[in-house]
């Protein structure tokens, strides 16, 4: 009810129509990563790990972070109701993760309308790059994959700010962007060795050698940073001394 | 039910705003707490309230420390400092979204303690068009809906009207009846001399009984 509730009520803010329209803007960036002769699902992937658009996207979400913990966690009428410090953290994340997981759905669906108009409705399928099966399969999963490691990193930023304050929590997310820039670029995957150790480069458009070899290293590193998550989860619920 | 506080100490920054302070509050009774700006009144409801955590001493309700563990108090109702609402919402919004939480109101008990503070007629209004007596009330209108056996009332008064605060208080005097306990903090004495039972003094995070000398 409280989730739903808060959801409702967040969409009525101005500050939501305020991101839809920077979501706007995150779209058009779309236009400069692919060609007029790309298809489709191959223009999406190409601007779906394009540092700038996941950059922007990712700076979104962290700004809604600190706009719900202001707004709705940091409000002392909204804690004291909490039963526990675990359901106030529970809370926090699921609301974070739904309004997040929406933007980036209205994201995906600007995108498409401007990929859309600049291909001209070729909207035909082709093989991916990489591997040998149609490319819309592996943006759906491309896509739902960046949205998790996405939020799993800006998730981190919000026990930065309920731990410490909001400018260790900048200066983490401005990491994160500046090491996406850099790791932007598409290896080759073919050793244990060839691993990027920066968690953002798990966002880009790398080549595994086979999907599974991909899958395995995206699970392993969404294991890493859940425990990460879970370890300042703890930390905060038995050493936050105040709520407001 | 007894609220019991045990040398209770509370700093920010190694200055200590709170000092070694011990008292037992009774239900049935309203207790009205006087203080300067500054004086560690406003600091003393929000660690008695869960919001901080006291650097060392107890705050036991019926013997029950929840500062300690992983839970907040519970069945209390605060209005402390500024109201604390979202803008783009109405009063009965925001009040039915805080009572989303708990969920043991309904519409009804919103109405009900919006009726209470005389803001029924307002309660579709936006809450940034409210008034600084409005958003007051609102505040209060919060902390009484689901019928809490705590409140903790910070300045309850400030920016509204009379007529409204006399009706606030006769609630108040309704809920000690009702053997609840009600904490108010305010700087003006003159607001709590005709509603408490006790009077107390805070001066520098030490709390005392009122010198009615003053």
């Amino acid at each position: 009810m409280i989730i739903k509730n808060s959801i409702k009520a967040f969409f009525k803010t101005n500050y939501s129509k305020y991101i839809i329209i920077l979501l706007f803007f995150n779209a058009l960036i779309s236009l400069g990563t692919f060609k007029e002769t790309d298809d489709l699902f191959t223009s999406l992937t190409l601007s779906y790990s394009n540092s700038f658009f996941i950059s922007y996207f990712m700076f979104i979400i962290f700004i809604n972070n600190i706009y719900l913990y202001n707004t709705f966690f940091k409000n002392k009428n909204y804690i004291i109701r909490t039963n526990n410090k675990e359901s106030y953290s529970e809370y926090f994340t699921i609301i974070n993760i739904i309004i997040s997981f929406i933007y980036s759905l209205i994201l995906l669906l600007f995108t498409i309308i401007f990929i859309i108009i600049r291909i001209k409705g070729n909207i035909s399928f082709s093989n991916l790059m990489h591997y040998n099966f149609y490319n819309w399969g592996y943006f759906i999963y491309f896509f739902i994959k960046n949205f998790i490691l996405i939020f799993m990193l800006v998730n981190i930023s919000k026990y930065l700010l309920l731990l410490f304050n909001g400018y260790i929590s900048i200066i983490y997310i401005l990491s994160l962007i500046i090491t996406l820039i850099f790791s932007n670029i598409v290896i080759e995957i073919n050793s244990v060795s060839s691993i990027n150790l920066l968690p953002t480069s798990y966002l880009s458009l790398h080549n595994y050698g086979t999907f599974l070899v991909e899958i395995s290293y995206i699970i392993g590193e969404f294991a890493i940073l859940y425990v990460i998550c879970l370890i300042l989860n703890k930390i905060f619920i038995k050493f936050r001394k105040n709520y407001i | 039910m007894i609220l019991k506080i045990n040398n209770l100490v509370k700093k920010f920054k190694n200055e200590e705003v709170i000092k070694s302070l011990s008292y037992d509050f009774k239900s049935g009774n309203i207790y009205g707490i006087v203080g300067r700006n500054g004086s560690g009144k406003s600091v003393l409801l929000k660690v008695i309230a869960g919001l901080y955590k006291q650097d060392s001493g107890d705050v036991l309700f019926d013997g029950i420390n929840y500062n300690d563990g992983n839970n907040f108090p519970k069945n209390i109702g605060i209005a402390i400092e500024e109201p604390a609402f979202i803008n783009d919402l109405t009063g009965y919004e925001n009040l039915k979204l805080l009572a989303s939480i708990q969920n043991k109101i309904g519409k009804d008990g919103i109405l009900d303690s919006l009726t209470i503070v005389n803001l029924v007629n307002d309660k579709d209004k936006l809450y940034k068009k409210y008034s600084l007596g409005m958003k007051q009330k609102l505040s209060l209108a919060q902390a009484f809906m689901e019928k809490p056996n705590v409140l903790l009332l910070d300045e309850p008064f400030n920016g509204i009207e009379r007529v409204s605060v006399e009706k606030i208080k006769a609630y108040l005097k309704k809920l000690k009846k009702q053997n609840k306990l009600i904490i108010i903090t305010t700087h003006i004495k003159d607001d709590l001399v005709d509603l408490c039972d006790i009077l107390l003094e805070i001066d520098e995070g030490v709390l005392k009984e009122y010198d009615n000398k003053k």
